[in-house]
């Protein structure tokens, strides 16, 4: 056994602890015949014996009974049965309690503000062209008007006019650039519109796959294209822009797109 | 009370099964059961009894919530409760980098309990025992934080390698190696101290 080797064993030899026998006698007649390594073993085994005494000094030593308290308090107030629907029993009610009347607050004002813009938007604006099939579930629920639901489930387009899949918001870009890239089902569909593609609205690394939706017809403020890296007409900024949101079955705003 | 009920002979996994379903009783004893090491770990690593206990509390607060994901493929539930401790005292040796005393004035001496332990036949053996202690727990407390807590977990806890690594999400070699360089810094540190009382079953060789 060389020192590199004796080295790597000090901390067993000095705590005495477990080793193949053979092992220890190779390392016992290195250090007879090394002082170095003889000085480091000592050394090893003072330090151990030092930290052994450190150790059983600190035996008996505990949180003071306030931790418990504050603790079992905090276990108490979690499994209270909560006011909620969505309170879930025990500790782990803590974590989705926090935000899920949140998420049910916000997706009814979104789905209240949108079925309020088309309702107005349905009175003025022509019919929109034909959506994909994928874009309509098969019993959509809230439309711009529901006496149009027959028509719009009618003209789902077939596979060739199926939207590209939604991606991420580009960066800025002017809006001449747009109009090429756009993917029109099956053209403009005679209404005269023009549309962006979808701009994802779900900015997590796994999106979660969605098995249905609906697209709603909105109207926002055309400041709002800066939110999505479009630029906008400074003149025209207040002045209202269509738009079609791509809401999944829970509610949530998947996609917009923007429509002229 | 039966055995199956009776909670402080329940495994920690079963108390963890019935803690995530309310059961109190089934809290307070794995509380009780662990409360000891985790503390104990934390004041070890920062040398402060109120950073311990707050330490302390976190960890099983985040046990609470079920913020971790404890696997128990991946390792027992004690190494699994130890690496949220290592954690958050990392998180907090990190933002007191260099702030936080070593022996905070008059705090340690307040809360620390009296080694009452040691037999005090000998006055001045136990005096020069509880310095050699402390020059121990000194030396330990400047050891940079990643070689501190092997000496931590290893020596002072007396974990086998692979729970150090379980609980440091490493390799064993790395517990090894970190262990080896972190002793060897704790004997030139204490080289020089007198760790050696005058006679008796425990007296240890002097540095030189």
């Amino acid at each position: 056994m060389n020192c590199r080797e004796f080295e790597t064993r000090l901390r067993e030899l000095a705590a005495e602890q477990l080793m193949a026998a053979d092992e220890r006698a190779r390392a016992q007649a290195h250090a007879a015949t090394c002082p170095r390594c003889d000085a480091r073993l000592q050394e090893e085994r003072a330090l151990t014996l030092g930290l052994r005494a450190l150790a059983g000094s600190d035996a008996g030593r505990e949180a003071s009974p306030a931790v418990e308290t504050a603790l079992l308090a905090a276990f108490r107030e979690a499994s209270r049965p909560a006011a909620t629907p969505m309170a879930v029993p025990g500790p782990m009610r803590w974590q989705r309690a926090s935000w899920a009347p949140w998420a049910l607050a916000a997706a009814a004002a979104l789905l209240m503000a949108c079925g309020l813009l088309v309702y107005r938007a349905a009175r003025r604006e022509p019919a929109p062209a034909p959506v994909a099939k994928r874009d309509v579930p098969a019993a959509p629920q809230a439309v711009a008007s529901p006496e149009r639901l027959p028509e719009i489930m009618a003209a789902a387009a077939p596979a060739t006019r199926t939207p590209r899949a939604v991606r991420k918001a580009p960066a800025a870009t002017p809006l001449f650039q747009i109009r090429e890239e756009m993917t029109l089902y099956g053209g403009d569909g005679g209404s005269g519109e023009i549309r962006t593609e979808f701009l994802s609205l779900d900015y997590s690394e796994n999106p979660a796959p969605m098995e249905s939706g609906q697209v709603i017809r909105v109207q926002m403020p055309r400041a709002a294209l800066a939110k999505y890296g479009l630029p906008v007409d400074v003149e025209r900024a207040d002045a209202p822009i269509k738009a079609d949101l791509l809401v999944g079955e829970d509610g949530f705003a998947r996609a917009i797109r923007f429509v002229r | 009370m039966t055995t199956e009920s009776n909670p402080t002979i329940l495994s920690d996994d079963e108390l963890l099964r019935r803690l995530r379903g309310g059961d109190e009783e089934a809290f307070l004893a794995l509380y009780r059961r662990r409360q000891g090491a985790i503390y104990r770990f934390a004041v070890r690593m920062s040398g402060s009894p109120s950073v311990a206990e707050d330490v302390t509390q976190e960890t099983f607060m985040i046990l609470l919530r079920g913020d971790g994901k404890y696997d128990a493929a991946r390792g027992s539930f004690s190494a699994y409760l130890f690496g949220i401790a290592r954690n958050q005292m990392l998180r907090r040796l990190e933002k007191e980098r260099g702030l936080l005393p070593l022996d905070p004035a008059g705090e340690d001496d307040a809360r620390r309990e009296p080694e009452s332990m040691i037999a005090a036949e000998d006055p001045l053996r136990d005096l020069t025992r509880r310095e050699t202690i402390e020059s121990v727990r000194q030396a330990v407390l400047s050891l940079p934080p990643h070689y501190r807590e092997v000496v931590v977990l290893c020596d002072l806890h007396e974990m086998s390698y692979q729970e150090a690594a379980s609980v440091l999400d490493c390799a064993v070699g790395t517990v090894r190696s970190r262990l080896h360089r972190g002793r060897g810094m704790l004997v030139e540190r204490l080289r020089g101290t007198d760790l050696a009382p005058q006679g008796g079953a425990d007296s240890v060789t002097c540095f030189v």
